[in-house]
């Protein structure tokens, strides 16, 4: 299994974060065992597994979320671009600002819908002008979709907007700091199919120019967005793989039994 | 089955009852006592006056203003009236039944009006306490003249002034703009008033900083260990100690330690922020604990330092919070009289105080003081103020409502 | 497939479409002996019923279909679920083109009369090509009942033998024509009933690939299938 785990691994030249042993720790408690995952350029990983199988830690690990929890411990090394994000020169602020998250719950700041995507790039002191500031809030709007249906509503609340245009705000928000990779935890959850739909559509316009890895509970949303697919059980990293071999004829039993819906 | 449903719903209507009859009961008290207070409290609000002739026409400039016998005058003009009066100890109970207030309100006034000098004109004075009060009718006749404030002398005087058509029924301007005084007609609530205001305000400015950097700290920044633990379990103890204990605290550390002086509201203020800075400190924890994590981990993942959460995300949305328990902690505060009393706030004091270090009363503590006085007038004095603390409270938890809608966060 | 999925429902869905396979498959084996017996006794009658009985294949098939769609739209299968799904629908097309050539088979018995050929060498191979294609047919449908692959190689070696005796009765029918130019008419249903047997051949060898299929995941050789296809289409 492992010597498959390996080939399944090869992403010739393409890797953009590279896991190697990566073991995580609450307490005392493991949480995920030796994973070895690597995540490919500008193409969308999609990482799925029961509930408790650590696909959420693994992806917080990725921007170093898990930093916030006083009991975590990450041991192991992951690289993004050929550097260690767990060196200790790495300056944790510096490296989430090249990354973006999109969280389960839409959660835009409880400001206007402006203020939500220009936070970033006023964060970072990247933009100073007005001019460039309101030209950087529509791109991002437009590039997450939501241009045309909030351009007269930029000074309203985000909070006031419908689920599923708050998630897109959220994905806007977070394009918005350039960055080159966009973690998502289960981004469609709280979403209707519709809203769903746009989304999914949305992650595959956006893997033209982002690195994209998504947690799902969805294994159709998994197939349908995602290029490459990582099953996760126990804390561990049982198959990855291209999403149409996981999901027509995956290589583990257990892989098998998940998808096709006898355990989980 | 159906026996179960019947007995179900016949429960849930009988604790919809207990609770509408609970709610009957609470309103009920209150609006006997607020009824009870404004009823007690009315002749509190006017004061009986006459109009007494003042005749200074032998009276020039030259004399001196501070020199003229005002006192001399008054008497002549009230005299004037009861010629038929003319031995030494009527003559003296005749004239206490005007207030001993009225020798100065004409000298202060022909200070400021010297052009009344040389004329004759009419001046309005007060009557004292007991005469205002048997005008109002509170003064039983029927008892024996020796158990009452006023004897049958006094009261046919009284009757005749009544006949003359001078006497007036005016508003108490004194009660709402004057301070403390040993004469009920003069006392009033204005100098606690402002006394209350400047030691709140000395509250308000020491507990919120202290109160809102100490539970952010305790929230954010703290390492959860045994000393912060300890912290903790002593903060919401504090909360829970009786306020005398504070005034006791407050006399030991700043009197007699650092020696400030007493009766002045810096040191009022300084002990009722101890006595508010735990419940600042709770309320402000527990609305930053209310702020959705979602919005804290939405910040950080954008890249922002724990300080930037703190301030661009989690105070502003918990402001509300922090708002309205920091306004109830300032409420309760501004109600308070024990821990004033121990720090000298007791004080008699005339003057309105308009510095921090002047002397000065609170308001709770001038109805004690009033509460505790013999004087009949006193009781509707109490109750007058009483109203005026209860109308500041109310205004004081309109203004935490008010806040709390405006800057209230909806997720 | 033996531990069960979540959704009973599901499990059972599955199962009814699998029991409803074998059924198809159990008519297309009948026809398929109907077929054998038909030829080697001459009897109209039973080729007669068995045109017949080739509607209810049809009609299972169709009811098959049904199900199949039904499943996809619910359930939305993945992996080996999704295999045997999809591969339910394609076996059900081979076993409902096998009943479609035992009735051609059948309609050839009836319309000239095997006795005009007086070839009974060439009816002799005919019987004996009917026989191996049952053989295979009996075999995939065996493993696929079963979920299993084990005869799955054996069915596409024996279609060589299937295609190498076709071959020889093409041979056979061709120089009886030269020699009996007067029987023409009767040899030449001959020709066509080879021709139907050879393909039911390919149909079995199809379950077998689909069988293989179900149970790896890969599929057969390609070479081999193309093979199978360049000889169906002449």
């Amino acid at each position: 299994m492992d010597k498959e785990l390996e080939n399944n691994n090869i992403i010739e030249n393409k890797a953009l974060i590279e896991c190697k042993n990566v073991d995580v720790f609450y307490a005392n408690q493991q949480a995920l065992f030796g994973i070895n995952l690597n995540i490919g350029e500008k193409e969308v990983t999609s990482l799925i597994g029961p509930s408790g199988c650590g696909k959420s830690t693994f992806l917080r690990c990725i921007n170093r979320m898990n930093d916030v929890i006083d009991i975590c411990r990450v041991e192991g090394s992951i690289k993004i671009s050929n550097e260690d994000i767990y060196h200790p020169d790495i300056d944790v602020v510096e490296l989430r600002s090249r990354i973006g998250m999109v969280f389960q719950k839409p959660n835009p700041f409880p400001k206007s819908v402006y203020d939500n995507v220009a936070y970033g790039p006023k964060l970072h002191g990247r933009i100073l002008h007005k001019d460039d500031l309101d030209e950087k809030v529509e791109k991002s709007l437009e590039r997450a979709g939501l241009w045309s249906e909030v351009k007269d509503r930029l000074s309203e609340p985000g909070t006031s907007l419908s689920g599923g245009q708050q998630q897109r705000l959220c994905i806007a928000r977070a394009i918005a700091i350039d960055p080159s990779i966009i973690l998502m935890d289960e981004p469609c959850s709280a979403l209707d199919p519709i809203a769903t739909a746009k989304i999914e559509e949305l992650i595959d316009e956006l893997k033209d120019n982002f690195t994209i890895t998504i947690v799902t509970h969805s294994m159709q949303q998994a197939a349908r967005v995602s290029q490459r697919t990582a099953f996760f059980h126990l804390g561990k990293l049982i198959e990855v793989g291209d999403t149409e071999k996981i999901f027509r004829s995956p290589d583990h039993e257990q892989t098998e039994a998940y998808v096709t819906g006898r355990y989980g | 089955m159906n026996k179960n449903f019947s007995k179900r719903h016949k429960a849930e209507s009988r604790f919809k009852a207990y609770g509408f009859f609970s709610l009957i009961a609470a309103a009920t008290m209150l609006a006997i006592i607020i009824g009870s207070m404004i009823y007690r409290s009315i002749p509190a609000y006017t004061n009986y006056t006459i109009d007494l002739e003042i005749n200074m026409t032998e009276i020039s400039l030259e004399d001196g203003i501070d020199d003229i016998n005002y006192r001399g005058i008054l008497r002549s003009s009230l005299f004037s009236f009861f010629p038929e009066v003319q031995s030494r100890s009527d003559k003296r109970k005749l004239f206490k039944l005007i207030s001993s207030s009225a020798t100065y309100t004409l000298r202060d006034f022909v200070r400021e009006n010297p052009s009344y000098i040389g004329k004759k004109f009419y001046f309005n004075v007060l009557f004292t306490d007991d005469s205002d009060l048997f005008y109002k009718g509170y003064v039983d006749i029927s008892l024996p003249e020796d158990e009452r404030r006023l004897d049958n002398k006094e009261i046919t005087w009284l009757n005749q002034l009544d006949g003359t058509g001078r006497v007036k029924n005016k508003i108490s301007r004194n009660l709402f703009l004057n301070g403390d005084s040993r004469e009920p007609e003069v006392a009033g609530f204005w100098g606690a008033t402002i006394g209350s205001l400047i030691t709140i305000t000395v509250t308000l400015l020491l507990s919120f900083p202290i109160g809102v950097l100490t539970a952010i700290y305790l929230e954010n920044f703290a390492v959860k260990n045994r000393i912060t633990d300890f912290i903790e379990v002593n903060i919401n103890n504090l909360a829970a100690v009786p306020s005398i204990i504070f005034g006791l605290l407050g006399l030991a550390v700043f009197i007699n330690f650092f020696g400030m002086p007493r009766s002045v509201p810096l040191v009022g203020g300084l002990v009722l922020s101890l006595m508010t800075l735990p419940t600042i400190i709770i309320a402000t924890r527990s609305s930053l604990q209310s702020v959705p994590p979602s919005i804290r981990e939405a910040a950080l993942a954008m890249g922002a330092s724990e300080m930037q959460v703190v301030f661009q995300h989690l105070l502003p949305s918990a402001m509300p919070g922090i708002f309205t328990g920091t306004i109830i902690g300032l409420a309760r505060a501004f109600g308070e009289s024990a821990p004033l009393l121990l720090i000298g706030m007791v004080a008699f004091i005339v003057d309105i105080p308009a510095t921090f270090t002047d002397p000065a009363t609170a308001l709770p503590v001038q109805i004690y003081i009033w509460a505790d006085s013999p004087e009949r007038a006193f009781v509707a004095k109490t109750s007058a103020a009483t109203l005026i603390l209860i109308s500041l409270l109310i205004l004081i938890n309109l203004a935490a409502v008010l806040l709390r809608k405006r800057y209230e966060v909806k997720w | 497939m033996d531990d069960q999925h979540i959704v009973t429902s599901f499990d059972e869905e599955l199962k009814d479409l699998t029991d409803g396979l074998v059924s198809l498959g159990g008519l297309a084996q009948l026809a398929l002996r109907n077929v054998e017996q038909s030829l080697r006794m001459n009897d109209h009658n039973l080729a007669k019923q068995t045109i017949e009985a080739d509607k209810q294949i049809n009609a299972l098939q169709v009811s098959l279909e049904d199900l199949t769609f039904n499943i996809l739209a619910k359930r939305q299968p993945m992996a080996n679920d999704l295999r045997l799904v999809f591969s339910a629908v394609k076996v059900s097309l081979y076993l409902e083109r096998i009943g479609d050539m035992c009735k051609g088979v059948c309609k050839r018995i009836i319309k000239g009369d095997l006795l005009n050929a007086k070839s009974p060498n060439t009816i002799d191979a005919l019987v004996n090509l009917t026989k191996d294609v049952q053989q295979s047919l009996d075999l995939v449908l065996e493993d696929y009942a079963q979920g299993k692959a084990d005869h799955a190689l054996d069915v596409w070696r024996s279609d060589i033998k299937i295609d190498s005796s076709y071959a020889n009765i093409l041979t056979a029918i061709l120089n009886d024509i030269k020699e009996k130019p007067e029987a023409i008419e009767a040899l030449v249903p001959l020709f066509f009933i080879a021709r139907y047997l050879e393909r039911i051949g390919d149909q079995a060898t199809n379950i077998a690939e689909v069988a293989h299929f179900i149970v790896t995941g890969e599929k057969l050789g390609d070479d081999r299938k193309m093979k199978v296809e360049d000889e169906t289409v002449f």
